[in-house]
């Protein structure tokens, strides 16, 4: 006799993401950027164009000619706008990106909003029951590395909102205890730290229920993610690009629009084995900081798996590095100004 | 679980945990849907839920990172470095259990790794060192002294105390009832055929146990202490808390009426031998109930709470 | 249910009292938890007579699982405990237990951080799972650990638990207005827990008194030898209760009254009735006192009617 009896909701079903080979991320803005019209964009486009040029023609030529690639553009809607007036609004800004993106050469193929990161919308309009909460998602899959002696006695300190890629120097609360100071230490690194404190959110001590405030760099730590295809809520795929039907028109707030727009039919799939992003120089210390969260990340092992069995199964198969971070790459560049002599 | 088919990494050979069992703090058994919210420990990371034959939610794998010195018996030394993993466990919305556990392999390199090499194993420490294994037993099993070596009682006491300050119980307690205590350790080889040993403490509502297995029984020897605790809780509860006091109650006319309808209607239901799960976990319970008979000790103790239950009803307590 | 132990002054016996009444509800049955949150000075170890932790224990008590994050340790009296009375409580038939959560030796003062209160309330929940009454030892004055328990009661999560406070006094006019500067002053008790999230009204409905070191009139005690004497101290007497009455610390108010008992004052320690009938080194009146003081912290007419 073989009996057996199995319930469905023992084990979650992970959902799988379409993944391309390459996506290159052609700018990082924010709403004021679009001010005056389509300064910024312009030259952030123009700029970027020769670089995804390249990256797409290695793209081609290590995974042929159908490699998929796909660009996307990220649009900081999570700082409020300092500029007084109102931000512009969602569908003027996909025209002046569409607009410049032409002008540059290329496509954007998919346009995402950076408070789409820390709550995820599936839909246009999308209320509590279509949302995921991506970052409180990724701040609890965050392992604080052990400092040497910790045994499991206390509690760890991440519920203090910040991360550490290192032992924090002990607190000095007067001067006269500074003979006793002792540097911060990165772990593992016993020669030269390069020791970081990230700030993964603070608590907005102006709003009743202390909601958090997510930080750049949690946030931007959400969005490589997502690009890298690693996220799900109780392993449903989230964030998945929204394509606006003919004759459906955009919503007016930004807070509306799905979390990832997709602007160009057919194209390559968001998520990537491989991302790329090219940035002005100034959002380093942010992409350091992404690079030390993903570090201490503890992703879901099915996940994992069927992103690496994905890759094996490829037509020229790819071996995915164990770190999630190594299939980040940046490009931080921004013109010097040429002198006309006109 | 722990994942122990890592293809580059070495089989454990020892594993250790600590389950703490206690009534959930909340007025009423929790719906289904109320436990699946509890457990949700982790936003967004599987809450797993099974039905039958009694409600097991769990929640998902908390992960503590850890760098230190293990407690030895008798000599050696030894490191232990990389992560522990803990769960907890809501049984019929109304018993929860923290459970905390880490097996351990031999480190290949003499210092410590970057962080993301011990997260590709959760669950697992790598021990710099080569102490000898049953010094680690040893010390780990016998030694009480609080925070020394490897804190699985902290970690798994946390997990206990996380669920139980959440708000989405009211806190009233319905019974007042000990937390049982079972703190196990496992020999793991391959051809092995699984055996236990258990040790009651002379301190109330603690037990030890020793294990042996293959490295594949690894999460079928954590669940067997985790039903182990389960079973053991109940029974003492049911005999030493709740016939006991009733007994004393009707002696000082004092009425227990409450807490014996408590015994039969919530807790009696929970009493489920986990012989369904696998041949290799019915051989182990099995012969643990030739040890010790505990269902016949615990269906003596429900007729026992039956006939009290009787008892007052027929003859009512002056008092209150 | 939480019974917090309170005085203005020391001397009052707040605290050979409190454990009294711990061990009068652990012999009726109940399972009992004493918290010495004396932080500065601990004493319940030496009234218990608990050698490793006469002056508090050498780690893992109380101010250490706030300061240092470790378990608190649980002392069972039956086990530790050099007083044959405690040690027979097991042997009492339906009595339950009575444990010690003992304080550091070299604790002291702390001030609060700002995981302390959930800390704190974290384990008045789990005491509260395991044990049908913990008593609550603060220290005299106010203090770091009355304001940390404070905080911790008025957290949402312990919203459902019972608490009561027992404010100890001796029995004169100076006491009388220190306990009642101690609830109602300015940096009373009251005031205090309104700043942290307490009804100030509904705090005070928690508040009984007990007066220490009373003279019992109605005993020809041989401290009282000469007709005017007993005339002055009965006149005394009322004068007292006219001033307690006026400062809402009146019988209604009144959660026991202790006889003055040389054994008391000189010997801070667990007493039983073996104590009275046997050795007749203490009085049956102090026995009885601690016995109707236990039976009241139940009693819910009593707290319930004001």
């Amino acid at each position: 006799m073989d009996v057996s009896y199995h319930e469905a909701t023992e084990t979650a079903q992970v959902e799988a993401v379409p993944l391309a080979h390459l996506s290159v991320e052609a700018g990082h803005l924010y709403l004021d950027d679009f001010a005056d019209g389509d300064r910024v964009i312009t030259r952030q486009l123009e700029q970027a164009a020769p670089w995804l040029e390249a990256a797409d023609k290695r793209t081609r030529k290590r995974f042929g000619r159908n490699a998929r690639i796909s660009t996307c553009l990220l649009i900081d809607d999570y700082t409020p706008p300092s500029s007084a007036g109102d931000p512009p609004k969602p569908s003027e800004v996909v025209d002046i990106v569409t607009a410049a993106a032409e002008q540059a050469g290329f496509k954007i193929d998919y346009l995402a909003r950076e408070d789409g990161c820390a709550v995820a919308c599936e839909r246009p309009y999308s209320g509590p029951r279509d949302q995921s909460r991506l970052a409180d998602i990724v701040d609890g899959l965050i392992v604080e590395e052990a400092a040497v002696g910790a045994n499991g006695s206390r509690p760890p300190t991440a519920q203090t909102g910040w991360l550490s890629n290192g032992q924090r120097s002990p607190t000095v609360a007067v001067a006269m205890d500074a003979p006793g100071w002792r540097p911060p230490e990165e772990f593992g690194e016993f020669r030269h730290s390069v020791f970081v404190d990230v700030e993964l959110w603070s608590l907005d001590e102006s709003r009743a229920d202390l909601e958090r405030v997510y930080s750049c760099s949690l946030l931007t730590a959400v969005w490589q993610l997502l690009r890298l295809g690693l996220l799900r809520n109780a392993g449903r795929a989230v964030a998945t690009p929204y394509r606006f039907g003919q004759g459906e028109g955009f919503p007016d707030l930004w807070t509306q629009l799905p979390t990832i727009t997709q602007l160009t039919p057919n194209a390559a799939p968001f998520a990537a084995y491989q991302t790329l992003s090219l940035l002005p120089p100034h959002y380093r210390a942010a992409e350091h900081a992404v690079e030390i969260i993903i570090d201490h990340l503890k992703f879901d092992e099915a996940v994992l798996k069927q992103t690496a069995d994905r890759a094996r199964g490829e037509a020229t198969p790819i071996m995915l590095p164990d770190n999630p971070a190594r299939r980040t790459s940046h490009l931080f560049f921004d013109d010097i100004h040429v002198t006309h002599n006109d | 679980m722990p994942r122990v088919a890592e293809p580059d990494s070495p089989a454990p050979t020892l594993a250790l945990g600590e389950v703490r069992t206690c009534l959930i703090q909340n007025q009423g058994a929790l719906s289904t849907p109320a436990s699946v919210a509890l457990m949700q420990l982790i936003p967004g990371s599987p809450v797993s839920k099974v039905e039958r034959p009694v409600r097991r939610v769990i929640s998902p794998e908390q992960v503590t990172g850890i760098d230190c010195r293990l407690n030895i018996a008798r000599e050696g030394r030894g490191r232990a470095i990389g992560t522990v993993l803990s769960h907890a466990v809501v049984t019929n919305g109304r018993v929860l259990q923290g459970s905390a556990h880490v097996a351990l392999t031999p480190a290949e390199a003499p210092e410590r790794r970057e962080w993301r090499h011990y997260l590709r194993c959760p669950g697992v420490v790598e021990v710099v060192g080569s102490p000898n294994p049953n010094n680690i037993l040893d010390g780990f099993l016998t030694d009480s002294t609080p925070a020394r070596g490897v804190d699985l009682a902290s970690i798994s006491d946390r997990v206990i105390e996380d669920v139980q300050g959440s708000s989405k119980l009211d806190h009233r307690t319905p019974l007042r009832a000990g937390t049982g205590v079972v703190r196990w350790a496992a020999t793991l080889a391959p051809d092995t055929v699984p055996t236990v040993g258990i040790v009651k403490s002379d301190v109330s509502n603690v037990h030890t146990i020793r294990l042996r297995g293959r490295p594949d029984d690894l999460p079928m020897l954590i669940r067997f202490c985790e039903e182990f605790a389960l079973h053991e809780w109940l029974l003492t509860t049911v005999m030493d808390v709740i016939v006991a006091r009733a007994e004393v109650d009707i002696e000082r006319d004092r009425d227990p009426l409450e807490s014996l309808l408590f015994a039969l209607d919530q807790l009696a239901p929970l009493w489920m031998p986990p012989t369904y799960l696998s041949e290799r976990m019915k051989v182990l319970w099995d012969g643990l109930e030739d040890r010790t008979h505990y269902t016949t000790l615990f269906k003596q103790q429900v007729t026992r709470v039956r006939d009290l239950r009787d008892q007052v009803k027929i003859r009512p307590p002056r008092r209150f | 249910m939480l019974i917090f132990a309170t005085s203005d002054k020391g001397g009052t016996g707040r605290s050979v009292i409190s454990c009294n009444m711990a061990y009068r509800r652990a012999l009726q049955g109940e399972m009992v938890a004493y918290l010495d949150f004396d932080f500065g000075s601990p004493t319940a170890g030496a009234i218990f007579d608990v050698p490793k932790a006469e002056r508090g224990v050498d780690s893992f008590g109380l101010h250490s699982y706030f300061a240092r994050h470790t378990e608190a340790q649980q002392l069972d009296t039956a086990l530790h405990s050099d007083s044959d009375t405690l040690r027979d409580l097991p042997r009492v038939s339906g009595a339950g237990r009575l444990v010690l959560l003992p304080g550091d030796r070299d604790g002291g003062e702390f001030a609060i951080s700002a995981d302390m209160p959930a800390r704190c309330a974290q384990l008045f929940l789990k005491l509260d799972r395991e044990f049908d009454l913990c008593v609550v030892d603060l220290s005299a004055g106010r203090s770091y650990a009355v304001d940390l328990v404070l905080e911790a009661t008025a957290r949402p999560e312990l919203s459902a638990l019972t608490c009561r406070w027992l404010v100890f006094h001796r029995w004169t006019k100076q006491h009388i207005l220190a306990a009642h500067g101690l609830v109602f002053g300015e940096k009373g008790l009251l005031a205090a827990g309104e700043r942290r999230g307490h009804d100030p009204a509904e705090l005070n409905k928690a508040v009984r008194y007990v007066r220490t070191a009373v003279v019992d009139l109605g005993v020809d005690q041989e401290s009282v030898t000469r007709a005017a004497q007993g005339a002055w101290l009965r006149a005394y007497d009322q004068k007292l209760r006219e001033q307690a009455d006026k400062l809402r610390m009146g019988r209604a108010r009144l959660a026991g009254q202790i006889p003055y008992d040389p054994m008391l004052q000189w010997s801070e320690q667990v007493i039983d009735d073996s104590d009275v009938r046997g050795l007749k080194i203490a009085n049956q009146a102090t026995v009885q006192a601690f016995e109707d003081l236990a039976a009241k912290l139940t009693d819910e007419s009593f707290w319930g009617g004001l």
